[in-house]
């Protein structure tokens, strides 16, 4: 992380911290070009309503969040923030029975190890203390705050919602500081005038930036520029949130600087992500045939469906897959076998089928899926139909229909996976922090989230006399060596973010 | 002893795999039409047995507008030792551009980083004491600070064996460079500008273009950008054909403005900009095209 800070004597640092406090420093340098963090006197509330319920949920219990995770959340505000309290709403993380590993909520400066570490039911506010970089205190804007949610493999309890950040202003220490690939920023902007800059490395591949804000409002904006800070007259891409923005970034050779400003009246909350891919993994015009006579209806549908699926994915993926579009057919024939198949979108063969029937929707060996009628419409099962297909990867469950064990349809054994389960809010890969670490029982098939068989996690499930096995890599460990992303994740739980919120914007899984 | 074949072999793998080049300073997007982004270059012809650090400054050459941007020094390098950062250190300095002044009070601070693409950098930023006044800077390195960093993007050659890389923290609209390419469709000549420009004419009427003399015919091809109210860093202008060898003028009408209205200037003076050069004299081997940096 780098972080750059003027020198000046400890003295007049301090009679600066001063002045700031009680506002009577002005920006250094007035320009009308110039984007200004805004200051305030006294303490300043936001609603980030940053909550569990994001994250991974207990497959069997929806009220509660699930085991064996590690999340990471960036929080940023402007350069002249320096002091932050975290208030919670709600807190209900299961409070350790004994010393060491245990779920807890952790929050500190970005740079440093936590400042402060939460569990059981407190409410009171997580006082993350002033700090100084050298000379110079570090903001919300460098190196900006960072919470974690840890939880062990068992005892789950239903979580937390962060209510209210609460800062206060000093002097513009203008700093910025880098986040990464990966990484989920949530930041704040003052109304009236303020802005929050980051810098991120620009890649070889491609890059794109996702953001949006909790609340629509008119006049926030993000601002990207090469290897220098954005002004209102330098820029190399702009959009408006309204309320997300999605910017597919230039060529670049350097650094990207990304400010997020507002001029609407009122505080906004914004959340950002940085994606990157490499170019064959940018995939366009997915021959999707059909093959009976579809409604207008059903057909808007599945095309939001496949839509919705493409977001789920960049989503999952962290912005490494992209499924640009689509390319509908109205086939003769499309899941009929060969030959009639080999030819059926536009002379080749599809890469999607639409089924006129109700059955299991799948992925076959040669990658074509096939959707049938009761899951055409649903976006969490093409995006894990997607994961086979087009991204090459296994089932994280194990099928135990017609099977010795009867007692449950389908065994989950990764499930942070859209390869294992792909309904409700489960929307990510696992890492290999957390393969297999949320799974039912490795013996008994109770659907209970146990964490079987010491640190590897379970290796799959035996019951009169079948065991069943899932692979020990995990699906990031899979697309980083099957060279599908250039850059491994981090070994923590992604981010859980299903970007469906993007699906009005046109720029993935367009249909033509 | 190789033969030739391992050689070139082990040369081509330097080439492709690069040692000690950061994979980023690769564009792999069609830089030239990417709203004025450095154009990627070719990886250099490098020995087998001296690995080059690649290294970046920031800003690049001739931006403007740049805000609280710390001048920094990047290094592609795991890490520097402490005999080379003092080398580095004793020939980089935070200059007054074109004075050639030290800027007083300047912090110099040097880290080593690993950015999640798994690049190791050495970061040298050079920290003014106070922010920067809204006049040209320059961050002046000499030549033999390394003898062996390759600059990407190459800034100008300064006085005494120096590189400078200038940069104004306030709005000063300038041209940064004009490029000259063939393309399907004639000669391609883009002009990069350092804040974003726009006008509701054609680029052709603003641009004026004579080639030794006479007047040269070109179609404008990103006017749709430039009508905007936003419009655009690059404008590019398509060319029946330009005389490489015979001088060529390029100047500018005055409704080029920028986003709020400014008029376009030369690095140091008000006065609106006016280039004459013989494009082959400006021809970059390592964009193998023509590069004309003011």
């Amino acid at each position: 992380m780098h972080d750059y800070r003027y020198r000046a004597p400890p003295r007049v640092a301090l009679l600066a911290l001063l002045a700031g406090t009680m506002g009577l420093l002005g920006p250094s340098e007035a320009s009308a070009q110039s984007f200004r963090p805004a200051s305030f006197s006294g303490s300043k509330d936001f609603s980030i309503n940053i909550s569990s319920d994001e994250g991974v949920r207990n497959r069997w219990n929806w009220s509660q969040y699930a085991p064996g995770q590690n999340t990471h959340r960036r929080i940023l505000g402007n350069s002249r923030m320096y002091r932050a309290d975290l208030v919670p709403s709600r807190m209900d993380i299961r409070t350790p029975v004994t010393s060491g590993d245990f779920d807890r909520l952790e929050a500190g400066w970005a740079d440093r190890s936590p400042s402060v570490t939460r569990n059981g039911s407190s409410l009171a506010a997580m006082q993350v203390p002033l700090s100084f970089n050298g000379y110079r205190l570090r903001t919300l804007q460098s190196p900006g705050l960072k919470l974690s949610f840890k939880t062990n493999d068992a005892y789950e309890a239903t979580g937390y919602t962060l209510g209210t950040l609460r800062v206060r202003s000093t002097s513009d220490q203008g700093t910025t500081s880098f986040i990464s690939l990966y990484e989920r920023v949530t930041g704040v902007l003052v109304g009236g005038d303020d802005v929050v800059t980051m810098r991120v490395p620009a890649t070889r591949d491609k890059m794109t930036i996702s953001t949006w804000t909790d609340s629509f409002a008119l006049g926030v904006a993000v601002y990207a520029r090469c290897n220098a800070q954005p002004s209102r007259t330098a820029f190399h891409r702009r959009r408006y949130l309204t309320p997300t923005a999605f910017v597919e970034l230039p060529a670049c050779t350097g650094t990207w600087y990304i400010s997020l400003t507002n001029i609407h009246p009122s505080d906004q909350v914004f959340h950002l992500s940085v994606g990157s891919h490499k170019a064959d993994r940018e995939l366009k015009n997915i021959k999707v045939g059909v093959a009976y006579s579809i409604s207008a209806t059903e057909r808007a549908q599945v095309q939001q469906a496949l839509e919705d699926a493409a977001w789920r994915i960049y989503g999952a993926s962290q912005g490494s897959q992209i499924i640009r579009s689509f390319k509908w057919y109205q086939a003769d024939a499309c899941d009929d076998g060969w030959p009639a198949e080999e030819f059926a979108c536009g002379g080749s063969p599809c890469n999607i089928c639409l089924h006129p029937e109700e059955g299991r929707s799948n992925c076959s060996a040669s990658k074509k899926m096939t959707l049938y009628r009761n899951s055409n419409r649903n976006s969490a099962t093409i995006a894990h139909e997607m994961g086979h297909c087009q991204l090459g990867l296994p089932d994280e469950y194990q099928d135990t229909t017609n099977k010795t064990c009867r007692q449950v349809s389908s065994l989950g054994l990764c499930g942070h996976s859209i390869m294992e389960a792909s309904w409700d809010n489960i929307n990510g890969f696992c890492t290999a922090m957390n393969h297999r670490r949320h799974t039912v029982s490795c013996t008994g098939l109770n659907p209970r989230n146990f964490y079987c068989r010491g640190n590897t996690g379970p290796y799959g499930y035996e019951c009169g006399g079948r065991r069943r096995w899932i692979d020990g890599t995990s699906m990031w460990d899979r697309l980083f060596d099957d060279g599908k992303v250039r850059y491994r994740h981090p070994n923590r739980t992604p981010d859980n973010h299903n970007y469906m919120n993007f699906n009005v914007t046109n720029y993935l899984g367009q249909t033509y | 002893m190789l033969n030739s074949k391992t050689t070139l072999a082990s040369i081509a793998a330097l080439l492709l795999g690069g040692c000690n080049i950061p994979d980023n300073s690769v564009s792999p997007q069609g830089a030239q039409h990417s709203e004025g982004l450095e154009v990627a270059a070719p990886a250099p012809d490098l020995k087998p047995q001296m690995p080059q650090i690649r290294a970046r400054v920031e800003p690049s050459d001739l931006m403007t507008s740049t805000m609280n941007t710390v001048p920094t020094v990047l290094l592609g390098t795991d890490h520097i030792g402490e005999e080379q950062q003092a080398e580095l250190l004793a020939r980089t300095r935070l200059v007054l551009w074109p004075e050639g002044e030290a800027v007083p009070g300047v912090q110099p601070e040097i880290r080593d980083a690993r950015d999640v693409t798994g690049m190791q950098w050495s970061t040298l930023a050079l920290v003014p004491a106070k922010p920067l006044e809204h006049r040209w800077y320059a961050i002046e390195i000499a030549e033999d600070a390394l003898s062996n960093l390759l600059f990407d993007p190459q800034g100008v050659d300064g006085q005494k064996g120096t590189t400078v890389v200038r940069f104004h923290p306030g709005s000063q609209p300038v041209v940064r460079r004009i490029q000259i390419a063939k393309d399907d469709r004639g000669m391609a000549l883009h002009i990069v500008f350092s804040e974003r420009v726009h006008a509701q004419a054609s680029a052709s009427e603003l641009v004026g273009l004579m080639s030794r003399g006479q007047p040269v015919g070109c179609k404008s091809d990103t006017d749709e950008q430039l009508y905007k109210d936003e419009g655009t860093h690059t404008l590019t202008l398509v060319c029946e054909s330009i005389d490489l060898d015979g001088p060529l003028e390029v100047t500018f009408d005055r409704r080029l403005v920028t986003m709020d209205g400014a008029g376009l200037r030369t690095a140091l003076e008000s006065s609106a900009p006016h280039f004459k050069f013989v494009p082959s004299q400006h021809f970059d081997s390592r964009a193998g095209e023509v590069i004309l940096r003011p």
